[in-house]
């Protein structure tokens, strides 16, 4: 509780507690694709927002979304090990709960059967190429701001993100395929 | 640069990460070979694919309850000193999740040591304008993509006349304009999209002519380039790529003065 030393000597500015809650889609959309469904998400969002206003001290300035979407993502994982012992199936996709989606012009123009071929692809993909593909192509992270997220270095995202994206034309092109 | 180098760099290059000398050398390659053409509309083709998969926005609820989790944490840690009564103060709504609300409460503090922004007040002012606009639900006064409609709307509600441009051609659509106030100063709100990200661009008279000075900042996730031109101070904030948001930054400037 060292913290409690430290009230009487700053303000908290309001733009701290702001930008922190600026970030909660993008802490939600990374937890829900990568625990599957949006019980479990919003849980993890909710601890790590918690986890950020006790770990405050440990932020050493810099990119505070990439330090925020870490600890969402380090959540993510946690619970996912504890789970584990549930016996559920690892990073599945289960279905309960509503989602609300945001329509954007791309995504209004494809038809839903695309869309869902492509979300059934990212979700066969492991945690670690899955995590860079979503900060990727839905939060437009850099490498840097990435590698600091998932804790590797730059070339092993590049490498995962490469991976990733060949094996999703692979599954895209065989699903396409079949149906 | 070679065919090897190519397949090696051109996911980078998609990607926007390339320093533009490698980026100019890589293009020059592949403009005149078409296998390597072929490997980088292949990465855009599946970069296009994967945009069609949904974004999940947070509920609602979770973003009351989060909004209540950090309200108490930063309500009470305004109190001048710490804490006897803390847990009675709680009790009637918090009661169950006092022990963590303490703990949460106890870090508040601490969050704010955490340097605010390292640079001038502006950059501060800039990005508190940019959350406070998507956090109040507060983005327009004005919702048009129709810069005819937007620009009119400010005159007499600001002693200046806004240049008002629109970049839908570019990706960068107009969604609207309103009234805000940055560092002292009244300003003119434009508002744009990329994709799921909104950009402010906010404007207000410059007293240093028509010199151009750019600076650009990263805070907290947020990206900043200012400079000004003509008489204005122009100031766009983002959590767009920064390279995207220079992309935009170039053309705003240009149809600014075109």
């Amino acid at each position: 509780m060292r913290g409690l030393a430290h009230l009487d000597d700053h303000d908290v500015s309001t733009v701290t507690d702001q930008t922190l809650l600026s970030h909660l889609n993008a802490a939600y959309n990374l937890a829900r694709w990568l625990m599957g469904n949006p019980m479990d998400a919003e849980d993890v969002v909710h601890d790590a927002y918690l986890r950020a206003l006790a770990g405050a001290d440990r932020f050493r300035g810099g990119d505070e979304r990439a330090w925020f979407l870490a600890i969402v993502r380090n959540g993510c994982y946690s619970s996912h090990r504890r789970q584990r012992v549930r016996q559920t199936s690892d990073f599945e996709e289960t279905v309960h709960g509503e989602d609300t989606i945001t329509p954007s012009p791309e995504r209004r123009a494809i038809d839903r059967d695309t869309s869902r071929r492509v979300q059934r692809a990212i979700h066969g993909l492991t945690p670690e190429f899955r995590e860079v593909i979503v900060l990727r192509e839905f939060e437009d992270l850099s490498y840097k701001e990435m590698a600091e997220i998932v804790g590797a270095p730059i070339g092993t995202v590049m490498s995962r993100l490469s991976r990733a994206r060949a094996q999703l034309q692979a599954a895209l092109a065989e699903d396409g395929g079949r149906s | 640069m070679t065919c090897e180098d190519v397949e090696r760099l051109v996911e980078a290059y998609a990607d926007g990460e390339l320093s533009l000398e490698s980026a100019l050398a890589l293009e020059a390659h592949v403009a005149g070979c078409p296998a390597c053409t072929a490997r980088l509309d292949g990465i855009r083709a599946v970069r296009h694919t994967l945009r069609t998969a949904p974004y999940f926005q947070a509920p609602e609820a979770l973003a009351a309850r989060v909004r209540t989790t950090m309200a108490a944490a930063s309500t009470s840690s305004s109190r001048p000193r710490a804490p006897r009564p803390l847990y009675r103060r709680w009790q009637p709504w918090l009661a169950a999740a006092a022990s963590l609300a303490v703990v949460s409460l106890a870090v508040a503090g601490v969050l704010r040591q955490r340097a605010a922004l390292a640079d001038d007040a502006t950059t501060a002012a800039v990005i508190e304008g940019h959350v406070r606009s998507l956090m109040a639900d507060h983005l327009t006064d004005v919702a048009s993509t129709d810069r005819h409609t937007v620009k009119p709307w400010f005159a007499g509600r600001i002693d200046f006349s806004p240049t008002v441009v629109d970049l839908a051609s570019d990706g960068f659509p107009l969604v609207g304009g309103r009234l805000d106030y940055i560092d002292q100063h009244a300003a003119a709100a434009l508002v744009y999209q990329r994709r799921e990200h909104r950009i402010n661009v906010f404007l207000w008279p410059h007293a240093s002519g028509s010199a151009v000075h750019v600076t650009r900042s990263d805070a907290r996730g947020y990206r900043v380039i200012s400079w000004s031109r003509g008489g204005m101070a122009v100031w766009m904030v983002s959590d767009l790529a920064l390279v995207e948001l220079e992309d935009f930054a170039r053309k705003l400037d240009a149809a600014m003065h075109d």
